[in-house]
């Protein structure tokens, strides 16, 4: 099962690439694949969610000598979100907006990186993280090609220097664990790293941490990402904003264990979280091109989840993961509502835009469900997000933390109101003509009907998170299902 | 053996740094590449390579060679190294015949000052496009 | 850059190159060789080929694009990692036949299906990248 949500992706895309099909035939084969992806990842959640964990060793080799595939309840509540949101970006992508050659092309790459991402959420193997990384960014490097202007190429170079410099630190990382330890395996790596000489062990982990914040875009690290997707089509950019990042908070979270050994790198997370809360907004208040308002929002919003991370003891890993499923939704929604005002308004700058040309109705509710949810209002999710995140921050007596975050959280809510004021809620100027195009709201309605229903059911799902967290700590399922990944017997076959 | 690797790695990663402080896309790329090589090096070091034959020859047990393992790791690190310094190069000459200079600079602003025309353009996917195979 | 010694070794050394390659990856599952180094092998002797007799008539006597071939690589690669799965074991697992012929012994494993399909990608992955590079550098000089 395991194998079919790694490879099916993967396989699609091939097929797809090598068959090249018709616009219509490719678009149907690529929601049909990702229809299959949200069913396994629902049904891998629902075994997931009572604390077993599925293990899958390649090669009939036991671990920590093979590679393992592990998914619990934190891996699959990740798998569950990329699945979910590749299906709406392929909804959203449409022949009539982004043209034939577009489509053709991203929908093999999309599932490529899908294929990445689940990977690199299943795989309890280090170096295996590091190659799923790579599988993820040359998809996303091809992705941002596709427009193929001089735009989109000098765009993508930093972003892939920046991370070509942080998969370097993660290889360093890797293998300075691998010198002390002599085994790559997280399962394992957690329990012998205990006994490792510290000064060496803080090294090698401040490494790994640098390498996935770069990914996660915490602030000193964060500078390649706000010009990264100018000229992504919107759902693929929706996708990015959604996702690319979560990966570096998924690796934070998957390797706290280890994190947790050195307090001081905890205290590192604490500060760069909290800073990235507020640096990010501060940028993002200053943006008047909705997408770069958005991606520095994401910076401030990945602060929330990295400080919460930080802070440890399962109230602050919940707070992580249920922000993260919160805030990747609200993102890709916000994304997919920019590319409607700037085709509406054909500007991206909002100081152009015009209420008559964006028109109110249901645009302007997805928008209002969407930034409201993003600022914490209260019967959306991202209240419940932040509610999880101060309560965290407030439990483990980090006072100044929860000061930055509130502080960071007004200026976020002023961002929206700023976006609202100048899209939705300007007075009409003395300009004559209709402009009020036809709205189908689709693929962003799903999106919005998903934030909502997170909102109502946050209950559940916080309490899902926590149990995730709890076995994140404890990690002893983990482990115990990783080492008996072969049932009893010797080391494996030869 | 240990000493001359740490050398090496401190040189590789030194040299590696100075590149990458330039703007020409060509030094960029070679910095990259020499990071890169540092820390396959590190990789290596980190099974106890150079003190030990990296080759199995007939004869001999597993316990008398390097660990396998880290080349392994360094072989993939360099698959994935070369494929990236040789997209990140065609990036550069595909860029430069467009008119850019291979050079790590801003992307070309033009925040909202586009013409509804070229950005109808863009949104519709028929912008200008490569034709390259990858 | 069609000169004629350049063809004419070319057309000397370009069967030997593809044997090697064939060698190398029969030889590299424990010996030094394999995949990747027998897939480098073959796209050397992909661009010598079309550097010698240009990128048109190297097309032509190819007869299959080199980023399909790439492409396929990657479908072998993906069904040898289901293929064990179907004689129900673990995915990735390998097995082993011993050839003996009167001059020499062969070791064949089945992890040489997946060698070939890492082959194909690696080589027609590079062949096709190298194809796309040296297509854009040439076309102000007009000389494909």
């Amino acid at each position: 099962m395991l194998l079919i949500l790694f490879a099916l992706p993967a396989f699609a895309g091939l097929l797809l690439w090598l068959a090249r099909p018709n616009v219509k035939t490719s678009r149907r084969i690529a929601l049909l694949i990702s229809g299959i992806l949200i069913i396994s990842a629902a049904w891998l959640v629902q075994q997931t969610s009572q604390g077993a964990v599925q293990v899958m060793a390649f090669g009939g080799w036991r671990p920590p000598y093979g590679i393992a595939f592990a998914a619990d309840a934190l891996s699959s509540a990740f798998i569950l979100l990329q699945a979910l949101l590749l299906g709406i970006t392929f909804l959203a992508l449409r022949v009539e907006q982004h043209g034939e050659e577009t489509l053709l092309r991203a929908h093999p790459l999309a599932l490529f990186l899908t294929s990445g991402l689940i990977g690199g959420f299943l795989t309890g193997d280090l170096f295996n993280l590091f190659v799923m990384f790579e599988a993820v960014l040359i998809s996303s490097y091809l992705l941002l090609q596709i427009p193929g202007t001089r735009r989109s190429l000098a765009g993508a170079l930093p972003v892939i220097v920046v991370n070509f410099v942080a998969s370097a630190l993660f290889l360093a990382g890797l293998g300075l664990l691998y010198g002390m330890t002599g085994s790559v395996n997280l399962a394992d790596l957690s329990e012998q790293l205990v006994n490792a000489p510290p000064n060496l062990r803080r090294v090698a982990l401040a490494l790994l941490v640098v390498a996935f914040g770069t990914k996660a875009a915490i602030v000193p690290l964060s500078f390649w990402m706000p010009a990264s997707y100018p000229t992504l089509a919107a759902p693929l950019a929706a996708l990015f904003a959604g996702i690319m990042t979560k990966l570096g908070v998924y690796a934070l979270l998957r390797i706290h264990a280890l994190i947790s050994l050195d307090p001081g790198l905890s205290e590192a997370l604490i500060w760069a979280g909290g800073a990235s809360a507020l640096v990010g907004v501060l940028a993002a208040l200053s943006q008047y091109e909705m997408r770069r308002l958005l991606s520095f929002h994401s910076v401030s919003q990945v602060g929330y989840i990295v400080a919460a991370l930080g802070l440890g003891e399962p109230l602050g890993l919940a707070a992580a993961l249920f922000f993260a499923l919160h805030h990747s939704l609200v993102k890709s929604s916000l994304y997919l509502v920019a590319d409607e005002l700037e085709r509406r308004n054909a500007t991206r700058d909002l100081r152009k835009m015009d209420f008559r040309r964006t028109g109110g109705g249901l645009l302007a509710l997805c928008f209002g469900v969407a930034a409201f949810s993003l600022a914490g209002l209260p019967p959306l999710s991202g209240f419940f997000g932040k509610l999880s995140v101060f309560r965290a921050a407030f439990e483990a007596e980090s006072f100044v933390l929860l000061g930055l975050l509130l502080v960071a959280s007004l200026f976020t809510l002023a961002s929206m109101l700023k976006i609202w004021r100048f899209a939705f809620a300007r007075k009409p100027a003395p300009k004559k003509g209709e402009f009020h195009t036809q709205f189908q709201p689709g693929a962003l309605g799903l999106l919005v009907t998903l934030i909502l229903v997170l909102g109502f059911s946050a209950g559940p799902v916080y309490t899902y998170a926590l149990e995730a967290a709890k076995e994140n700590i404890d990690g002893s399922k983990y482990r115990e299902a990783v080492f008996n990944a072969m049932g009893e017997g010797p080391i494996g076959k030869p | 053996m240990l000493p001359v690797i740490a050398l090496a790695i401190f040189l590789l990663m030194t040299v590696g740094v100075y590149l990458l402080m330039h703007r020409s896309l060509l030094r960029v790329a070679l910095g990259l590449a020499c990071i890169g090589h540092s820390v396959n090096l590190i990789l290596l070091s980190a099974g106890r390579w150079g003190e030990r034959p990296p080759i199995v020859s007939s004869g001999m047990q597993a316990t008398d060679v390097t660990d396998p393992i880290p080349q392994a790791f360094a072989l993939t690190a360099i698959v994935i190294s070369m494929a990236l310094t040789l997209y990140l190069l065609a990036t550069a000459v595909v860029y430069s015949r467009r008119g850019g200079r291979a050079e790590l600079i801003p992307a070309p602003e033009n925040d909202g000052e586009q013409s509804s025309e070229s950005l109808s353009m863009e949104f519709s996917g028929r912008g200008e496009r490569d034709s390259s195979c990858s | 850059m069609k000169s004629f010694l350049l063809q004419e070794l070319t057309r000397l050394i370009l069967p030997f190159s593809v044997l090697m390659a064939i060698a190398l990856l029969i030889k590299g599952h424990d010996a030094p060789g394999g995949g990747f180094v027998s897939g480098l092998s073959l796209a050397v002797a992909g661009i010598l080929g079309f550097t010698a007799y240009g990128l048109g008539r190297f097309r032509r006597s190819l007869k299959v694009e080199p980023e399909r071939v790439a492409l396929l690589g990657g479908l072998i690669i993906m069904i040898s990692l289901f293929a064990p799965l179907v004689l129900g074991q673990a995915p990735l697992s390998q097995g082993q036949i011993q050839i003996e012929l009167s001059l020499f012994s062969l070791k064949l494993h089945s992890a040489l299906f997946f060698d070939i399909g890492v082959v194909l990608a690696v080589g027609g992955g590079l062949c096709s990248a190298a194809c796309a590079l040296w297509e854009t550098s040439l076309t102000q000089d007009g000389d494909v």
